[in-house]
């Protein structure tokens, strides 16, 4: 079980590199808020994942509250992006 | 290793699988909306996946139920998310990449085309420029030669002839179109 789950994490964080190149890279602007989209799905199941190592309950409200605020910051970038304020 | 670990590898397998190629897929893709197609699938496939399998592996039904919770509101949200920077990329002007040999007007009707059609009557041949009756500002820069004042009409002539005869005096539209002659 141990193995299993520190493999898991190390492929996600190969993932997670796969998108930071694309973020750093992309062309667009649109082309990085989607891998850091992307990116804060890894981080939130990678969260979870690493928690079960440890203390499997003391995580998950970690990665429950950056599922929420990965969702809110991103609707709060496009919204930036789109009419260059957030009022 | 029972039958829970079992398919929790298994569940691990499927996911990590789909996150990776989702990955390679948003590294490798050549247009914004086509790299869309992986993040916006592989990202909720994969974590439902994950999540799934830790849901088996949960010690008290507490961190079950969060998990259960973190997995609902990933299933609406990175699809939402993926909705909200598609419609943000179209009305920011982005087009899809397309070819355009393959006429991909008719493909997607609203797209921009990706060099600007040039309309038919603005194209210039050779013969049809040398046919066109210019203004004299517009005039050939080397009107000081014998051979350019020749073309022009007959009483323009006579009147440059009279202004050059006079000594000291250089002819006022000679004057005039030399600048402007020179600048294009």
């Amino acid at each position: 079980m141990k193995t299993m789950l520190v493999a898991l994490s190390v492929v996600l964080l190969l993932a997670a590199f796969l998108l930071l190149y694309r973020a750093l890279k992309g062309p667009t602007v649109f082309d990085r808020i989607l891998a850091l989209n992307s990116l804060g799905t890894k981080t939130v199941v990678l969260i979870a994942a690493l928690g079960f190592l440890t203390s499997p309950s003391n995580f998950i409200d970690t990665s429950l509250v950056y599922a929420l605020v990965n969702f809110v910051g991103t609707i709060a970038i496009l919204k930036y992006v789109e009419f260059g304020r957030l009022g | 290793m029972n039958v829970l670990d079992l398919a929790t590898g298994v569940l691990f397998a499927l996911g990590a699988l789909l996150s990776v190629t989702g990955s390679v897929g948003i590294v490798r893709m050549p247009d914004f909306y086509s790299r869309l197609h992986p993040a916006g699938k592989t990202d909720t496939a994969g974590q439902f996946l994950i999540l799934g399998g830790l849901v088996l592996q949960a010690p008290d039904w507490v961190t079950g139920a969060k998990l259960l919770l973190i997995i609902a509101l990933l299933a609406v949200s990175a699809p939402t998310a993926s909705h909200a920077i598609t419609k943000a990329a179209w009305l920011a002007g982005l087009r899809p990449w397309t070819n355009r040999l393959a006429g991909h007007e008719l493909l997607c009707p609203g797209s921009l085309p990706l060099v600007p059609d040039i309309p038919a009557e603005t194209t210039v041949t050779s013969a049809q420029f040398a046919e066109e009756p210019r203004p004299p500002a517009e005039a050939e820069p080397a009107e000081a030669e014998p051979a350019a004042t020749s073309a022009r009409p007959a009483e323009h002539t006579a009147a440059d002839g009279d202004l050059a005869s006079v000594p000291g005096s250089p002819a006022p539209d000679a004057m005039a179109a030399s600048p402007e002659g020179a600048t294009p």
